[in-house]
């Protein structure tokens, strides 16, 4: 025995031991009598380690108050941290649907032009630097008017000027607040101008336009409500020279063969003067090009 | 014999008990505490010796501020406290090597001293020959003997499988370790202690 090598040589697979049993021993419920060879001596340590010692019950005493006072101060019971699954993947998709149809809502209607004018110019700015176009609100209420050609019923009902592509200018003092307002004023503006502008091309136009021309006949410098036009047509209440754009413009819409303004109709005389259009375009100006 | 789940198992009373307990009732944090607290103390005092009693005062404390947040079986519970009590214990190692080193480098009269790696080791060994002692042997001298004739990873799964009753996994997750590991080393530890116990002359 004093050579532990030649002991364990001596006795082979003294200590060997299976996964099962090493369970019971550990578990202490295997008897001295009944482990395996050479572990009845382990197997009373462990049965001895497992047994409960004795409980000091004044120490417990006061350990359980002091836990009772820990647990009465300590806070409510806490919400579970993580909420379910399904909820959280219910609750992403319908932030997503949301998202996805307002965003849907807001192009269409940006598209459509329908925003409010802030909201639209905002939406048109931004949008429009990554090349997608959507119209502003100042064009837009431009092509607008252009279109269903009120704002030339309004200049022929009261005789006044208006501008070609923006509101009707009832009294004249209609602010600036669009293009075409401001369109119109410089073709107020330019009303001396187109005066003598009138004059010198008016004749040289009417010889291209080739009839019913009263090229420079009617322009007389007192007359108000007149601006400036080359041509127009054979129309008493449009079509001589000095008339306002939009009024150009619908007798345009009424002669194929007359000229339209070539920026919306808001030109003076000799700007506008000899441009022909094709008849898809008469009567409709819009925005510049 | 019943195998100690048996003998410490609160059946499907569990429950109740622990609703209770986490409502602040006394009697249910009482019958928790004296479920758990004899195989607590056994288990810390083969680590920690005579500080065992205040280590698993810490450990009891610490549950109670966490028991309102704990949900889980009977199975569950008992791991969580030897969990704790774990972390305890590792703490209580780390300060005891840190006063130790201090002590080393000052020494008692104040001159120098030498420097000591790790806790200062005092497990008692074996008085007796082991035949003659296993069958009086109380708990705690049992634990004592396994500290003592294994080393300190193989004591602390064995400590955790047979005192606290703990399974292999809960064992592996409390110490770190893969399960199979915990296997190998609670075989390991098994070999040693028959080895050791068979031959006391070689102690």
């Amino acid at each position: 025995m004093g050579n532990p090598s030649i002991a364990r040589g001596m006795r082979p697979n003294r200590h060997s031991l299976d996964e099962h049993s090493a369970t019971r021993l550990l578990q202490g419920a295997v008897h001295p009598d009944d482990a395996p060879p050479g572990y009845g001596s382990v197997a009373g340590l462990l049965a001895a380690a497992a047994s409960p010692p004795a409980l000091d019950e004044d120490a417990g005493t006061a350990t359980i108050a002091a836990m009772v006072e820990a647990i009465r101060d300590a806070d409510p019971v806490p919400q579970p941290r993580r909420k379910p699954v399904l909820g959280k993947i219910l609750a992403g998709k319908a932030i997503a649907a949301v998202a996805v149809l307002g965003l849907s809502a807001t192009g269409a209607a940006a598209a459509a032009g329908s925003l409010p004018d802030p909201v639209q110019g905002v939406v048109s700015d931004v949008v429009g630097q990554v090349g997608v176009e959507i119209p502003h609100p100042n064009h837009g209420k431009s092509a607008e008017h252009r279109k269903d050609g009120e704002h030339k019923n309004e200049h022929k009902k009261d005789g006044t000027t208006t501008s070609t592509s923006g509101k009707p200018a009832k009294d004249g003092t209609d602010k600036a607040d669009n293009h075409g307002q401001q369109t119109s004023d410089a073709a107020h503006d330019a009303k001396a101008d187109a005066k003598e502008a009138g004059e010198k091309v008016g004749p040289a136009v009417c010889a291209a336009v080739g009839s019913n021309c009263q090229s420079g006949k009617n322009n007389s410098p007192d007359d108000e409500t007149t601006t400036t036009s080359t041509a127009g047509s054979d129309d008493s209440d449009s079509g001589a020279p000095g008339k306002s754009g939009e009024e150009h413009g619908r007798a345009t819409s009424k002669d194929d063969r007359a000229t339209t303004p070539t920026t919306g109709g808001i030109t003076t005389g000799e700007k506008h003067s000899g441009r022909e259009l094709p008849s898809s375009d008469k009567g409709k100006g819009g925005r510049p090009e | 014999m019943t195998t100690p789940a048996t003998r410490h198992s609160l059946g499907e009373q569990f429950q109740g008990i622990l609703a209770a307990a986490q409502e602040g009732g006394d009697w249910a944090v009482a019958i928790l505490y004296r479920w758990l607290q004899p195989a607590l103390v056994g288990y810390l005092r083969g680590r920690a010796g005579d500080d065992a009693e205040d280590l698993a005062a810490e450990t009891w404390l610490a549950v109670a501020r966490g028991l309102a947040g704990f949900s889980g079986d009977e199975a569950a519970f008992r791991s969580w406290v030897f969990t704790i009590a774990h972390r305890r214990l590792v703490d209580h190692h780390r300060a005891r090597s840190r006063r130790v080193r201090t002590r080393s480098l000052v020494g008692d009269d104040g001159s120098g001293g030498t420097i000591e790696d790790g806790p200062a080791a005092d497990p008692p060994g074996p008085d007796d020959p082991a035949a003659e002692a296993l069958t009086a042997v109380a708990t705690d001298e049992a634990v004592r003997r396994i500290v003592a004739l294994l080393p300190a990873d193989q004591a602390e799964i064995v400590l955790l499988r047979v005192v606290a009753g703990l399974p292999v996994e809960d064992v592996a997750r409390i110490t770190g370790r893969r399960p199979g590991t915990v296997r190998v080393l609670q075989h390991r530890a098994l070999r040693r202690l028959a080895e050791r116990l068979d031959r006391p002359e070689e102690l």
